[in-house]
């Protein structure tokens, strides 16, 4: 079984040996693209201040059920880490492109499916009954973001080229799983002309 | 197959300065390719340090003495278990073994923050590398483990590990706290990086937090483990000698006891940023310091078979890694800012920063003791010892404030305490302790100690009934947190009290994880406290003779002597008797092993209860005459010290235990290690095939094929009889 293990790590040292020369000679634009933009350092220290001071409101409510500390300070502490926080989620929607952006995304999106989408054939209203509606509302409470009507992935969704992941907002500058920066797209362009080629 | 471990060690050494060096540009310049060559370049560290440590463990698995590592600390008739703990045995062995710990959890460590603290990592990769490359600098040129025999005058048999490592847990031991020193590097790499970057916010804390942990919890075992040796094997009856060894790996363990209570006060205050900062250099530089010292032959001491020829290299090691670290230090002093006042000294920031000074002081105590009698030595040429009543004068009773603030810690608030929180959180659990310590120090005196026939020191005396008391408080103290927690939580969630401390213990794992250490940490005290009441003797009996130790009266019955495959154990059965009762039969003897006759071991018998361990070591013994001399020793509440050492393991655990986001974290990216997992897998199997045939017709079993013939061959049962 010792020698499988070495031959094993020696495998596994020639791959990372490999991975580790690799992005050094390639040619590739993409691998060379500088990761560590302002952006995105700033964007991950702010979320990690943003946890963090959320981390101690909850450590402070806590204190403050086991009397460990004082009214007056509870209020004072409290305002301290709330606005610590709320101004790290300031700062982290401007990073974004400034608060609403994503409202006035979907809003685009929402027009340009009703130019391509065709005349819906009118169907008689069914009554729902009190289960599907508790339903509905439990699917709509549990979905973080809903864009207006309905999504087909092909049109409004693009595929993030780190992670993998196909879902993310065609006119996202990052993506919404890993935060890699996303390939800059034209949104004034995107509403009047479909760009699908663009999406990869 | 020597040389490709050789090869790996050297290959490895290339990989890390190329590493670090490629980390360096990442760091500096921050560019997407270096980023990702400097991670991979921690991988293919990892990679080669293990391939070394693969081939040297295969080199002891399949007895190839043309090794001299192998034929010093191994033999064909040691077993698979003391096999393997001979990898650690010696010193090369050892230090392979701390630069993989290393290159694994650099390795772990990458692999967790591969999409987090961008601004970090290649600096913590480059520090990390650094030190490895020290350490493989050290192997390579200092204390190469797979140096080969020149002439052909192989030893066929090897000369076996040091019987007085052939138990259990000293097999355990050097692992435990090798892992301890070991993963202290990455703590202090975050640290560093915090340094360089300039990068002061709480993220280097966060990011660090558990990771400081982790070197903690093992250097705890690691002493733990060395005191239960020392109590089972050496025949002293004690468990800490403050031996300097003892004491090199204790000195880290309080420095990261200081750092994990005072990073949780820049986590909620923002306070203590430099302090903290100088703490982790500290804790690391002494990990150095403790290997330089110990390996360096500059102390003497029990461990003295740790001792070789590179203390120097640790020496040169640790001046780069104290120059190094308080040059970025000073470069960063003022960035660090001003400091958060403290609000009022009756506050939980001030007890914690009482805690760290009490810490700090009780290790250079500690280091003081240790390293005195040699300055002295060196500086005027007279010697001087320090035993443990020096270090005990000090010791005891900054332990015992510890021990109070230990209490206090836990219930004081925040900021300030207002004379209604005083009544509320304090009156009761003082009440309790004046009340409750005194009355458990007199049911036990009247109901045992008394028995015992020992009258402690007035001193002794009161630090027992202090300890005890201040025990009482401590634990008041978190039963009462954790009942009023529950209460609340129970009342605001419609949830029983167990039901509610378990979901409390399940959100919040640090703090009731930390409680269930302090805990530990209480019984290893009272362990502590019964030390005021150990009686010990030194008798030599005739077969048939008996002694009288404290309400004991122990009857030497007779010698006899046991044969086994790799020792031959010379045994005296003791009867113990109390009150004209027979209460058991103690066998104390001594052990020669085969491969090493001249160093023979003791083998204590002890009879251990949560209120006393009756002790008996066999000393020496005449075959002729059947003379025997013995130690004796009734020590109380011992066993209190290994409840206290498993109750500080728990705690630590639950304090380590991931939460869901971590463990989402350590779900790979998809597609790219499935990827990089089938292309190894298919290398190793391609590559590995035709050599795991022939290992398998070699081999039948994880032995050598000698010791199964002398297996078949012995048919005799192990004999006893009259030496």
């Amino acid at each position: 079984m010792t020698l499988a293990l070495i031959a094993l790590f020696i495998a596994f040292t020639a791959y990372a040996i490999s991975r580790m020369i690799a992005p050094l000679v390639s040619q590739d634009d993409s691998a060379r693209a500088d990761l560590l933009s302002e952006d995105l350092r700033q964007s991950e220290e702010l979320s990690s201040l943003k946890a963090m001071h959320k981390a101690s409101l909850r450590d402070l409510e806590i204190d403050r059920e086991l009397e460990k500390v004082t009214e007056e300070d509870y209020r004072q502490l409290k305002r301290e880490h709330e606005s610590r926080a709320v101004k790290a989620m300031r700062e982290l929607d401007q990073l974004h492109g400034g608060r609403g952006w994503q409202s006035r995304v979907d809003a685009a999106l929402a027009t340009r499916r009703a130019e391509l989408a065709p005349e819906p054939i009118k169907k008689p209203k069914k009554k729902k009954t009190p289960e599907k509606v508790a339903a509905e509302k439990k699917t709509a409470k549990a979905s973080t973001h809903e864009p207006v009507g309905a999504l087909e992935p092909s049109s409004a969704m693009v595929t993030c080229p780190s992670c993998g992941f196909d879902r993310v907002d065609a006119e996202a500058s990052f993506c919404s799983r890993c935060g890699s920066p996303m390939p800059a797209l034209d949104v004034s362009r995107s509403t009047s002309t479909p760009s699908l080629s663009e999406v990869n | 197959m020597p040389n490709v471990g050789t090869f790996a060690l050297y290959a490895a050494l290339y990989i890390c300065i190329i590493g670090a060096a490629i980390s360096f540009v990442a760091g500096r310049w921050g560019q997407q390719r270096f980023v990702l060559a400097s991670r991979f370049s921690a991988y293919a560290a990892f990679g080669a340090v293990s391939v070394a440590s693969s081939v040297l463990m295969h080199a002891l698995l399949t007895h190839d003495f043309s090794i001299q590592y192998v034929a010093k600390f191994s033999d064909k008739t040691m077993p698979l278990f003391y096999l393997i703990g001979s990898f650690w045995g010696g010193q090369a062995g050892s230090l392979l073994f701390w630069t993989s710990v290393v290159a694994s959890t650099t390795a772990a460590c990458v692999y967790v923050n591969r999409r987090s603290y961008q601004d970090f990592m290649p600096w913590v990769i480059a520090i990390c590398l650094s030190v490895m490359a020290g350490l493989l600098a050290i192997l390579c040129f200092g204390s190469n483990p797979f140096e080969t025999y020149q002439v052909i005058a192989d030893p066929t048999k090897g000369q076996g590990l040091n019987p007085l490592l052939q138990t259990p847990k000293m097999v355990m031991h050097p692992p435990s706290l090798l892992s301890g020193l070991a993963t202290m590097t990455i703590p202090y790499a975050f640290a560093m990086a915090a340094l360089i970057t300039g990068n002061f916010s709480n993220a280097w804390v966060k990011a660090a937090r558990k990771w400081i942990i982790i070197p903690w919890f093992f250097l705890s075992i690691g002493n733990m483990l060395g005191g239960m040796w020392a109590y089972e094997e050496l025949g002293w009856g004690g468990y800490w000698a403050w031996d300097p060894v003892e004491n090199a790996a204790f000195f880290p363990w309080l420095m990261t006891s200081a750092l994990i209570h005072s990073i949780m006060i820049q986590e909620r205050r923002g306070m203590l940023r430099r302090w903290n900062i100088a703490l982790m250099i500290s804790s690391f530089a002494l990990t150095i310091f403790g290997t330089y010292i110990t390996r360096s032959g500059l102390i003497q001491s029990v461990h003295s078979f740790a001792q070789s020829e590179i203390g120097d290299y640790f020496l040169v090691l640790l001046i780069a890694v104290i120059v190094v670290s308080l040059a970025c230090f000073a470069w960063r002093w003022k960035d660090l800012g001003v400091q958060k006042r403290l609000d009022s000294p009756a506050s939980r920031e001030a007890a914690f920063i009482f805690n760290n000074w009490m810490l700090v002081t009780m290790t250079v105590v500690v280091l003081f003791g240790t390293m005195w009698p040699k300055i002295k030595e060196g500086l005027f040429g007279s010697e001087v010892s320090i035993g443990p009543p020096w270090f005990n004068r000090w010791m005891v009773p900054l332990g015992i404030l510890l021990l109070l603030l230990m209490g206090i810690g836990t219930i004081i608030p925040w900021r300030r305490t207002t004379k209604a929180a005083f009544k509320s959180q304090f009156l009761k659990p003082t009440l309790a302790a004046l009340a409750i310590g005194p009355a458990l120090v007199a049911t036990y005196w009247y109901g045992r100690g008394a028995a015992l026939g020992v009258t402690p020191t007035p001193l002794d005396a009161t630090y027992a009934t202090l300890t005890v008391t201040f025990a009482v408080f401590a634990v008041t103290t978190m039963v009462a947190d954790v009942w009023r927690a529950a209460r609340a939580r129970g009342a605001a969630h419609d949830e029983s009290i167990s039901m509610a401390i378990m979901q409390m213990a399940s959100k919040q794992k640090r703090r009731y994880g930390g409680y269930i250490v302090h805990l530990g940490i209480v019984a290893a005290y009272i362990a502590f406290a019964g030390n005021a009441l150990k009686i010990e003797q030194d008798v030599s009996l005739m077969p048939g003779e008996s002694i009288t130790i404290g309400d004991y009266t122990l009857t030497y019955e007779r010698l006899r002597q046991e044969t086994q495959r790799d020792k031959v154990i010379t045994l005296a059965d003791v009867s113990a008797a109390r009150g004209g009762q027979r209460l058991y039969t103690l066998a104390p003897g001594q052990a020669r092993f085969n491969a090493r006759r001249n160093m023979p071991t003791s083998e204590i018998d002890i009879k251990t209860t949560p209120l006393e361990d009756l002790y008996v070591a066999l000393v020496s013994f005449d075959r002729t005459t059947k003379a025997a001399a013995f130690k004796v020793f009734v020590a109380p509440f011992t066993w209190w010290f290994w409840l206290g050492g498993t109750i500080l393991i728990f705690g630590t655990l639950l304090c380590l235990w991931p939460s869901r986001d971590e463990l989402d974290v350590l779900r790979p990216t998809p597609g790219v290690f499935a990827r990089a997992a089938g292309g190894v897998l298919v290398l190793a199997a391609l590559s590995s095939a035709p050599l795991a045939l022939y290992t398998y017709e070699s081999h039948s079993e994880w032995s050598s094929a000698e010791r199964l013939l002398l297996a078949q061959s012995d048919d005799a049962p192990d004999t006893r009889g009259a030496p």
